[in-house]
């Protein structure tokens, strides 16, 4: 790697790591949507009614298996850029659409979580809950990593960005050394949260045996 | 007083000759023209170098040249009548002009005010310029890409939508120019006859446009409606055919410094293919209609009857049920995307059983290097590896070797490598885990029992696999994704092509756990019957 190559990719990491802050925004923004929705899709699927029971198991189901790629091309196609309600012009920014699709994953995973927990926690299974969390944060790495694909759409995240840094340098090797660079953060940030999760778990398992 | 009766007489003989000419004319346009001696044709007058005014104020340009051409197989002289793009419609059926030459677009709605004619004469689309240095290989890869639009033109506003387009709008050709060459753009999309134009210019010259054309229309005469299939209509239609088979407009294309365009040539190479017998293969029949394989793709679009399907009943536009190209290119992607799930599924699990055999076997400081090398595979986003070996490492090998990576295997071994990655980590803690129950047993024994622990993860990973081939579409692999992406960009159907992309999806993501959950419980019978058949030796 050339120093020109080092200068560059040093001027460039403050706008990367803004756009790497919106990829962890819009994974937290789905996580704790999808996480609210799977909860109560969960608290149907073991509820007195047959019928709820049946619908929220075909509604998990189906969000679990729907790739989220594709959803957000869909999404991103079919909702309008800007709609009028009431007079007034709404804007719909490209980072919540990508937070929608990444959502739908996250309600699939998080209802099943949910039905797991509820069974374990009925037989005082003590170590179910903690290790509800631990799931749940690998589930985030997951989503983190799938964030990376907003781009596609015209959201302004860290691969987006790099985009940009590359067509205003249009230099080959700077493109291979910016990708790697990006794709060190993603890397940095799960082996973090991963080392975090092992320490917590191991903890857990001590303390409930 | 001899003179006027003289000229009357010539008049009359004129009328006369003419009624023998056409003694069979069902069309009125046609003895009208003959008797006014003149074909009025409405052109444009700002549309250089197709129709606009010379210095000395006369409409010149390419289609002022076909007019001409009109009005001498009539044997009449020429009228101009400068038109607009909102008026010569309803002056073509008012009866002030008497055809239009005026770059006007083959479309559904125009086809019912007026009397479009077959083939289509010209293609106009949009296409990008970019730098010479850019890696830019297909439209699919300008997804969410920021790019430079010229203010006001018809198809912004579809490219923005149908791209996801960050779009930057200048005005006109020297803002786009520096817009670009400050790298606040990938690319400027622009009219394609505009830009071929301005290629042709010096300073453009670090330029290029290399992608084909998209959103094409083709351009069209046309003549009132009531005389589309008439006489008049056929002599109009005759003459297009003419030019194309004669290379009249390949000639004009260079007289006005255009530059030959591909569907010119397409069409001269079209209506000029023979059969076995030698006689045109397109070429008019009995009922002086057109054989509709010889129109161009976007004209046979918009004929109604071959729109005319169950689905267009209910509203919907599928342009794989009424278009083989479209359904050709749709297949071929789904196809394409089975494949890839395929061969990366199997690519992911030989990755994942010798890595996972060799993360066991290895002393524990190197397990922990390979390990740690593993979890890169893991832990980086499948898009950026992606991007990474097809673009980054790709272009440095075209640029110092002249290698060519081919975006399919590209993309294969990526995915094997994500999902194997995985695989081998359960694997390896599989059988890491078998071994405190058998002590003694080598790795080899182990595997079957450690493989049967860890499917419910390679199985996860194996669907992860199928969910993620879509990804492929960014490095230009013509999968299911850039095949719709295609369809919608040509045809606008977003809605539907995008609802079918993702109930194929996710049908495709459900039979493959159903088999997985098949192969598994084969994997599972067959065990037992070898266990079974390995007893029976026994006793």
């Amino acid at each position: 790697m050339s120093t020109t190559i080092y200068t560059e990719i040093v001027s460039w990491t403050p706008a990367l790591l803004n756009g790497f802050g919106l990829n962890i925004a819009i994974s937290l923004v789905a996580m704790i949507c999808g996480t609210l929705i799977g909860w109560l899709l969960a608290s149907g699927r073991h509820g007195s009614s047959r019928s709820i029971g049946m619908s929220c198991n075909l509604a998990t189901g189906l969000f679990r298996n729907i790739p989220s790629f594709v959803l957000m091309f869909y999404i991103a196609f079919i909702i309008p850029i800007e709609f009028e309600w009431q007079g007034q012009l709404i804007q719909f920014p490209a980072w919540i659409k990508a937070s929608i699709a990444l959502a739908v994953p996250v309600i699939g995973f998080t209802s099943d979580q949910f039905l797991y927990l509820r069974s374990s926690l009925k037989q005082n299974n003590t170590v179910a809950l903690p290790m509800f969390f631990v799931a749940w944060t690998q589930y985030f790495v997951i989503i983190l990593m799938a964030s990376s694909t907003a781009s596609v759409i015209g959201v302004h995240e860290i691969v987006g960005r790099a985009n940009t840094a590359i067509e205003v340098l249009r230099d080959p090797e700077f493109m291979l050394w910016i990708y790697l660079y990006v794709a060190a953060w993603f890397l940095l940030a799960a082996m973090t949260i991963n080392v975090i999760l092992k320490v917590i778990s191991h903890r857990i398992h001590q303390r409930y045996g | 007083m001899i003179i006027r009766s003289l000229s009357f007489l010539l008049c009359f003989s004129s009328l006369f000759l003419n009624a023998i000419a056409f003694a069979n004319s069902d069309s009125p346009r046609l003895d009208l023209i003959k008797s006014r001696g003149a074909v009025i044709v409405g052109v444009k007058n700002d549309y250089p170098p197709w129709a606009y005014y010379d210095e000395s104020g006369n409409i010149v340009g390419l289609e002022v040249d076909l007019a001409q051409d009109i009005a001498d197989r009539l044997g009449v002289s020429l009228r101009l009548q400068a038109v607009t793009s909102s008026n010569r419609i309803s002056q073509l059926e008012q009866g002030s002009i008497d055809i239009i030459i005026a770059t006007m677009g083959d479309t559904v709605k125009r086809r019912q005010q007026t009397g479009i004619i077959d083939p289509s004469y010209y293609s106009s689309g949009a296409t990008i310029l970019i730098h010479k240095d850019s890696p830019l290989k297909s439209w699919a890869e300008l997804y969410g890409r920021s790019v430079c639009l010229t203010k006001n033109t018809y198809f912004n506003r579809n490219l923005i939508e149908r791209f996801l387009l960050k779009p930057q709008e200048y005005e006109g050709t020297l803002d786009n120019m520096a817009a670009l060459q400050f790298g606040k753009c990938t690319g400027w999309i622009y009219d394609d006859t505009a830009l071929t134009r301005l290629l042709q210019e010096p300073r453009w010259k670090k330029f290029t446009a290399p992608l084909d054309s998209i959103m094409l229309i083709p351009w069209t005469l046309a003549v009132q409606k009531s005389e589309k299939h008439s006489a008049f209509g056929l002599l109009v239609s005759n003459a297009v055919i003419d030019w194309h088979r004669t290379g009249k407009i390949l000639a004009l294309e260079e007289k006005w410094k255009i530059g030959e365009s591909k569907f010119i040539q397409d069409q001269n190479s079209r209506w000029n293919t023979k059969d076995e017998q030698g006689d045109f293969v397109c070429q008019r029949l009995a009922d002086n209609s057109l054989p509709v394989s010889c129109l161009s793709k976007k004209s046979i679009g918009a004929v109604s009857e071959i729109k005319n399907n169950i689905l267009s009943q209910w509203g919907i536009d599928f342009p794989p049920a009424y278009d083989d190209y479209s359904l050709q290119t749709l297949l071929s992607g789904i196809s394409i995307t089975l494949l890839l799930s395929v061969v990366s599924i199997i690519g992911s699990l030989l990755f994942g059983i010798l890595a996972g055999i060799g993360l066991y076997k290895l002393p524990t400081p190197l397990a922990w290097v390979a390990s740690r090398i593993n979890d890169v595979f893991r832990m980086t986003p499948p898009l950026l590896n992606l991007y990474i070996v097809f673009f980054g490492l790709g272009g440095l090998a075209s640029l110092h070797y002249g290698i060519q990576f081919n975006a399919i295997v590209v993309a294969t071994v990526v995915f094997s490598l994500y999902a194997g990655a995985s695989n081998s980590a359960l694997l390896c803690q599989a059988l890491h885990a078998a071994k405190k129950y058998h002590p003694d047993d080598s790795a080899r024994q182990l595997f079957p029992s450690a493989f049967q622990h860890a499917y419910e993860g390679i199985n996860a990973n194996a669907v992860n696999i199928v969910k993620a081939v879509g990804l492929a579409s960014m490095i230009a692999v013509p999968e299911l994704i850039s095949s719709s992406n295609k369809i919608i960009a040509e045809y606008g159907s977003k809605l539907e092509m995008m609802t079918f992309l993702l109930v194929f999806y996710f049908i495709i993501v459900y039979a493959f756990i159903f088999l997985l959950n098949r192969l598994q419980r084969w994997v599972g019978t067959n065990k037992e019957d070898s266990k079974e058949s390995a007893e029976e030796m026994a006793s």
